[in-house]
């Protein structure tokens, strides 16, 4: 059965033995430590901006080339220009869905997808 | 004052953590101590506990008071630095060593500490219970959470946090009276 008397003399002897955060310069780490990760997080940010910048770029260029490469009157390894153009077709749409999925698990991330919906919808 | 300062590191104002961090280092530390029982890596586990309290203030969500949520984190960081260090084993082995050797002389004193030797003998005694036992008492006694709380923080369930209790306090009791002689209703006189 509990004894409430034990529990007032344990709280009391623990009471006695309360510590106090001994390193003075603890506070200045800490603020530190967030400048750093802060830095690190905005690199990775700024990153992945551009990541997204050139990925639709590439979308773009390889859109435009798909729609030039039959008007190429050129063969090769026998291949012609209908050939060519089918192989690159599957060969870039591999490649976009590959790296859209990339980038969009990594927009989706926890910390940036959270400060890009933070940036839009709570300013 | 607390919700304020919250709202202006979401608001983007950095240096308002700085009165999060004066407000919660002690009761952290002394949490990070009951678990890795050395202050340097207590140091470390508090740290990287702010920083990860800083970078996901926004997921706060206000179901539980900032305080529980924030003690979640540094013990979550105390266990997960216990885990990988795998020093549980060497340190009991050493301090059991350390308690056989004290016991002879101190068993011997009779007169009543005062209390910087009642600080120290409590302190050192705390560091013989296991990591969940030191912690228990902490969060119950100390941070005076209920036995819910105690375990909303922990992951444990009402149940297996008493247990730890009562183990917890018989075993500081033993350690108190059979190693440094200390009756614990003489400390209060």
């Amino acid at each position: 059965m509990k004894n409430p008397n034990e529990d007032k003399q344990i709280k009391e002897l623990l009471g006695k033995s309360r510590l106090e955060m001994p390193f003075p310069d603890f506070e200045h780490d800490v603020m530190m430590q967030i400048e750093i990760e802060e830095s690190l997080r905005n690199a990775s940010s700024s990153g992945i901006a551009w990541s997204w910048v050139f990925f639709i770029a590439g979308t773009v260029f390889g859109i435009l080339l798909t729609l030039m490469i039959p008007q190429l009157e050129i063969s090769i390894l026998g291949m012609g220009a209908g050939e060519m153009n089918l192989l690159f077709q599957v060969g870039f749409c591999l490649f976009v869905l590959l790296h859209l999925e990339k980038l969009i698990g990594l927009t989706n991330s926890a910390e940036f997808g959270n400060r890009l919906k933070r940036a839009v919808f709570w300013r | 004052m607390l919700e304020s300062h919250i709202q202006k590191v979401l608001d983007g104002e950095k240096e308002a953590f700085r009165f999060i961090i004066r407000q919660f280092q002690d009761g952290a530390y002394m949490l990070a101590v009951s678990i890795l029982k050395e202050e340097f890596a207590a140091k470390d586990t508090v740290q990287a506990a702010f920083v990860k309290t800083y970078t996901r203030l926004h997921t706060f969500e206000r179901k539980s008071s900032f305080r529980t949520w924030f003690h979640r984190i540094v013990v979550n960081e105390a266990f997960q630095l216990l885990r990988s260090q795998k020093r549980r084993q060497k340190l009991s082995f050493a301090l059991k060593a350390d308690r056989e050797g004290i016991s002879g002389t101190v068993n011997n004193i009779e007169q009543k500490t005062d209390d910087d030797h009642l600080r120290f003998y409590i302190r050192e005694a705390m560091k013989e219970l296991t990591a969940d036992e030191a912690l228990a008492l902490q969060l119950f006694y100390l941070e005076e959470y209920s036995i819910k709380e105690t375990g909303e923080i922990t992951g444990w369930s009402e149940s297996k946090t008493k247990v730890l209790l009562h183990r917890a306090r018989k075993k500081l009791k033993e350690i108190l009276t059979e190693t440094y002689n200390i009756k614990p209703i003489e400390s209060f006189e």
